[in-house]
């Protein structure tokens, strides 16, 4: 050998060793950079075979709260016939909870069942309580006298024991003093305004394939998207056992570039996308007196705007979080997490939670008047206002998002007009490149659009829009493939957006005696002028808080949208939702907007969600970060 | 302008001949009444969804929502000549617009949908659980 070579080799030999045990001993390495992890955990079967016989539906007990054993809390009725004055007391609460308050039918189901089973042992007459369906954790936040919680219960049955009846006892009640306390003392939900950075995103998908494919805007390709977009944020997907594997061979390709891990979290549930429904990012107080992140859930993950539907899926799958150290903090609330956007105000130093009216009526129906929802979700999320917004959309993220600028809030929200301009205006060039349309016709139209005169386009388009069609009122394969931007691309989504587009740009200008005779027709285009009207209130309210509202060129329209303010602030971007395909001329559009509301500074991230707004979301929906704190 | 807003109004109509032209503005109303009032008859657990006192003003703003999205399904549905071109992969057949099956649509069959779709579909539509 060589004698020279000889020397490298043994210079070498010690960093055979050396990079290992260091590598070994990273932070970095140790945070899992540049590793995507599976963590399996073993699952209690008789526990989720319990579970999995909830219903995916409105519980039947009012008052069911998921639990981890041995407390439990009853969603259905026993399984041997109740007693006649249990079933009585059942009635009683599913009929007037929300309409008598908490305290006064707590009365009256201890006047039904008899107050003497309440005075013997306060734990017992609490379980009683449970079985016919009273939310009665949320009894803990009333005081009458000094007595509240199990003491209360004995209070009211000492009273109805001692010959009252109900209605004796409802000027009492009504005195109550209500203190709500937090699950987790100095929980503090995490300001959504672009403040902090990002350590940690929580997303889940339902399998591990794309709808059409990469690009295509799906549960995945938004996984994907974002894992593009935060490379320094730790990425945490949650997935059914049987698709782990094939999730991580994916994962494994978005690594480059990367410089924290991705750790999948598989489980017995099909999740669904919308990781920000089942938990809300926060962080909390550890015993050391440190701040780290958590997750507050709801009473139980729901489904519905005017109904809690109980989704067994969202509610217990989100507990496989337990399983690397994240702190989670199971709400007596009910709420759905797209529904509550809590932002920090620097200039009044105020923490504020946006709250879409949903969320009240969802916590009404547990017994609670409106003040006192507020002023639990005041405490329970750690913020110092509560402002409750209508529901113009099915929740308030796809109406607005809220950012730091300059010390100073200025809210993007959504100009459904300025998007429908848009929208028709990218369709005129499909149209016109079927030769559909004369050139002449087609300019003139774009002038009208950018003219603002929206009546005039309709009457130039309404002829061609009509013939688009074929005789049979079918859309031909040439007619969707000229709405259609590739393979991954879907032209019927595009017309769809398309038609909505010219509704929206014709129905918002007619005046009452314009309006069309037929009454679903009708129906259909007061809905669009009295959901304009709303959103100008809720834009107005926002205006109200000393925020600078900016109308984007975004409509939120169910599965017909095309939005662009369900994105997520950080330090010096925002990450934007973009559709993508037939459309992505709009998403410029939009984010030339954005960043012109936002400043320069702000770099504008597109994130493609095309098919997932498809279905009813976009990124906001599908993801919850939480901040290095 | 007499004619632009007859063409206004066609654009939003788009339906076949037989639909009744001359209809009285109440029903507009009542159509949206019906879906409230559907609404306040969904199951709510043990009891139904008028046990749960919610103001109209709100199930009024959820009413609109289903009559938009019925509205649009079946007088906006994007129908394929050729569906067979544009199916996507069989994992997720529910995501391409739904085949418009109607052509002679009426507007008493479109509020009876509506009512239907309101108790029974409408809520579990609302982001679709899975993919």
């Amino acid at each position: 050998m060589n004698p020279i070579s000889s020397n490298r080799v043994i210079r070498i030999l010690p960093l055979l060793f050396v990079v290992p045990a260091w590598l070994s001993v990273s932070p970095a390495v140790a945070r899992g950079e540049g590793v995507v992890e599976i963590i399996r955990a073993d699952h209690d079967a008789a526990l989720l075979a319990l579970r999995k016989t909830i219903p995916e539906d409105i519980p039947l007990l009012r008052g069911y709260r998921a639990t981890t054993p041995p407390d439990s809390w009853p969603h259905a009725l026993p399984t041997q016939q109740p007693a006649p004055q249990l079933v009585e007391a059942m009635k009683l609460v599913a009929s007037r909870l929300a309409i008598d308050g908490l305290l006064q039918v707590t009365a009256g189901v201890i006047h039904a069942i008899g107050p003497d089973a309440f005075l013997k042992d306060d734990a017992a007459a609490i379980e009683i309580l449970k079985q016919v369906g009273l939310p009665v954790d949320l009894l803990e936040a009333f005081t009458v006298g000094d007595a509240s919680g199990s003491k209360l219960v004995r209070h009211i049955a000492s009273r109805l024991a001692a010959g009252a009846a109900p209605g004796d006892l409802t000027s009492d009640l009504s005195l109550a003093k209500f203190a709500f306390r937090p699950s987790s003392l100095g929980f503090q939900l995490s300001s959504e305004a672009g403040q902090s950075n990002i350590d940690l995103v929580r997303m889940q998908v339902p399998n591990a394939d794309y709808w059409k494919g990469q690009g295509d805007g799906s549960a995945l390709d938004v996984v994907r998207g974002m894992s593009s977009a935060l490379p320094e944020a730790r990425l945490v997907v949650s997935i059914a056992s049987e698709a782990a594997d094939a999730l991580r061979a994916e994962a494994a390709k978005w690594q480059r570039g990367r410089g924290a891990g991705i750790t999948i979290l598989p489980g017995p549930w099909r999740p669904a996308q919308w990781a920000q429904d089942n938990g809300k990012p926060g962080t909390a107080t550890t015993a050391a007196g440190k701040r780290e992140a958590a997750t507050l859930m709801p009473r139980y993950a729901s489904r519905g705007e005017e109904r809690s539907v109980c989704d067994s899926a969202e509610t217990f799958g989100i507990e496989a979080l337990a399983k690397i150290g994240h702190r989670l903090i199971r709400s007596p609330l009910l709420f759905q997490g797209g529904n509550l956007i809590p932002v920090y105000d620097p200039a009044t130093r105020q923490r504020v939670l946006l709250i879409g009216e949903a969320e009240v009526y969802r916590n009404s129906a547990l017994g609670l008047s409106r003040p006192q929802v507020e002023e639990a979700f005041r405490v329970e999320c750690g913020v110092d206002q509560v402002v409750v917004l209508p529901a113009v959309s099915f929740h308030i993220d796809v109406e607005l998002s809220a950012r730091e600028v300059g010390g100073k809030i200025v809210v993007l929200v959504n100009d459904e007009l300025g998007a429908a301009s848009l929208i028709v205006r990218r369709s005129l060039d499909a149209i016109r490149s079927l030769g559909r349309i004369d050139a002449a016709t087609v300019e003139a139209a774009m002038k009208d659009l950018a003219a603002g005169n929206a009546g005039a386009v309709a009457q130039r388009l309404a002829g061609p829009v009509g013939q688009l069609r074929d005789a049979d009122g079918a859309y031909t394969e040439n007619i969707v493939a000229a709405f259609c931007a590739g393979e991954v691309d879907s032209g019927a989504a595009s017309i769809a957006r398309f038609l909505l587009a010219m509704d929206i740009l014709t129905g918002l200008q007619l005046k009452a005696d314009e309006l069309p005779s037929d009454p679903f027709a009708r129906a259909y285009v007061r809905s669009l002028q009295r959901r304009a009207e709303d959103r100008a209130r809720l834009h107005a309210a926002l205006a109200e808080l000393g925020w600078r509202v900016a109308p984007v060129a975004s409509l939120s329209d169910e599965n017909r949208g095309i939005n662009y303010v369900n994105g997520f602030h950080v330090p010096g971007r925002y990450l934007m939702p973009a559709y993508g395909g037939f459309f992505a001329s709009v998403d410029q559009a939009a984010a030339e907007q954005i960043r012109a509301a936002l400043g320069a500074e702000v770099e504008v991230v597109p994130v493609l969600c095309g098919e997932t707004q498809r279905r009813l979301g976009a990124i906001h929906c599908a993801a919850s970060i939480y901040p290095a704190e | 302008m007499i004619l632009t807003q007859c063409i206004l109004v066609s654009i939003l109509l788009q339906t076949p001949p037989q639909t009744p032209r001359v209809v009285r503005s109440a029903d507009e109303a009542k159509l949206i009444k019906d879906v409230v009032d559907g609404l306040k008859n969904q199951p709510a657990g043990l009891s139904r969804l008028d046990s749960l006192n919610l103001p109209d003003e709100f199930l009024a703003r959820v009413a609109d929502r289903i009559v938009r999205m019925d509205y649009q399904k079946q007088m906006r549905s994007v129908r394929l000549a050729s569906p067979a071109a544009v199916i996507p992969p069989a994992a997720t057949p529910a995501k391409v617009p739904a085949k418009d099956e109607g052509g002679s649509f009426n507007w008493v069959t479109a509020i009876l949908a509506v009512v239907v779709l309101a108790i029974f579909i409408f809520p579990r539509l609302k982001r679709s659980p899975a993919q």
